[in-house]
């Protein structure tokens, strides 16, 4: 086998635990220039796990757990408090986002009402066009059916006046 | 890697079940457990008085948020990324350095026959200083905490390939320095640090 590569040495060599393969093994017990280079890599681990390490200041969990226990009274009334800031900014949510669309598109918005004035006017003023001629229709559709009737009623009476004559 | 709470991943989950039913004591263990890595991650960034405000801050978040843990999960990840976050906050301009000098000592037991041990210890304790804060922290999670690629990934919000980049990048750094010729003799005779 060839020498093993720098990388598999490095990465044997970061725990003190990882063990080579059968065949990286026994190269290693042939080749000093791998063996030393993975004594090195184990020593540098060996020395990381050993740095010296801040000691926890004492009765640390005990001021842990006091906090927590402050922080168990407070819950219901933070709870609360997170539940109207929660509907506040869902609420603005809603609105905040319309009210930016309308700001940033002022003008399309006013050209937006215009237009849609615009519409209503003339919705209004053909539905009174619309109203009035039909109002315009039924009248005339009246004064057609009277004038029919008192023509009517003319030329009926003016045949019985005329067949009364000749009784 | 041989951390307790990894392999002690059923625990965590029978003390999390525990304090998700509103067993206090369970989360007291929790903290027992988990005060060092907690505190340890904020010293990095913080003063020892605002790294206990943090540490035990964090404690507090992880409570309020225990309904939240999921115990099929290793708990130490998320603690850590809470802590980190929280002193992160709470010093914008971090600069995380290795506190040796305001540490504990080395464990005697492990180290005080062997000189030459002792030599590359102090060479990599001051070599660390100089590594990026990144590359410190990646190295610090990954050897002192014992976390895996994944978790330091998400821990610090990085793919694994970076985290796996940052890690080997420190580790030749202070291989280099190691192997300086020079170094041991200085560190050795009481050079200054």
């Amino acid at each position: 086998m060839s020498h093993v590569t720098e990388e598999r040495l490095a990465e044997l060599g970061l725990s003190l635990n990882r063990e080579p393969t059968e065949e990286e093994a026994a190269h290693l017990s042939r080749c000093g220039a791998c063996a030393s280079s993975l004594a090195r890599d184990r020593a540098l681990t060996q020395s990381l796990e050993c740095l010296p390490q801040p000691e926890t200041p004492p009765d640390f969990v005990g001021k842990a757990m006091a906090r927590v226990s402050r922080a168990e009274q407070r819950a219901p009334g933070r709870s609360w408090l997170l539940l109207l800031i929660a509907a506040l900014l869902s609420a603005s949510a809603l609105v905040v986002p319309i009210a930016l669309i309308l700001v940033a598109n002022f003008s399309a918005v006013c050209v937006g009402v215009a237009t849609g004035v615009e519409y209503l006017v003339a919705a209004v003023h053909l539905v009174s066009l619309a109203a009035s001629k039909l109002a315009a229709a039924l009248v005339g559709t009246l004064a057609v059916t009277a004038l029919a009737g008192v023509v009517g009623a003319g030329v009926v009476g003016h045949a019985l006046g005329a067949d009364a004559a000749v009784k | 890697m041989s951390f307790a709470g990894q392999a002690d991943g059923a625990a965590d989950a029978f003390l999390v079940r525990r304090a998700q039913a509103g067993d206090r004591d369970a989360f007291a263990a929790l903290v027992v457990r988990y005060q060092g890595p907690v505190f340890r991650c904020c010293r990095r960034h913080l003063d020892a008085a605002e790294a206990e405000d943090a540490a035990q801050e964090t404690f507090v978040r992880a409570y309020v948020h225990v309904q939240k843990i999921d115990p099929g999960r290793p708990l130490l990840p998320w603690l850590v990324t809470i802590a980190r976050r929280l002193a992160l906050d709470r010093n914008r301009k971090h600069k995380p350095t290795l506190d040796v000098d305001a540490g504990d000592k080395p464990d005697p037991a492990r180290l005080e026959d062997r000189l030459q041990a002792r030599t590359e210890l102090a060479i990599v304790a001051n070599g660390i200083r100089t590594l990026k804060p990144i590359e410190q922290e990646t190295l610090l999670l990954f050897h002192v905490e014992c976390l895996s690629y994944a978790d330091i990934a998400t821990v610090l919000a990085l793919p694994i390939g970076t985290v796996m980049t940052h890690l080997h990048r420190g580790r030749a750094k202070l291989k280099a320095l190691v192997d300086a010729p020079g170094t041991k003799t200085a560190v050795s005779q009481g050079a200054p640090r």
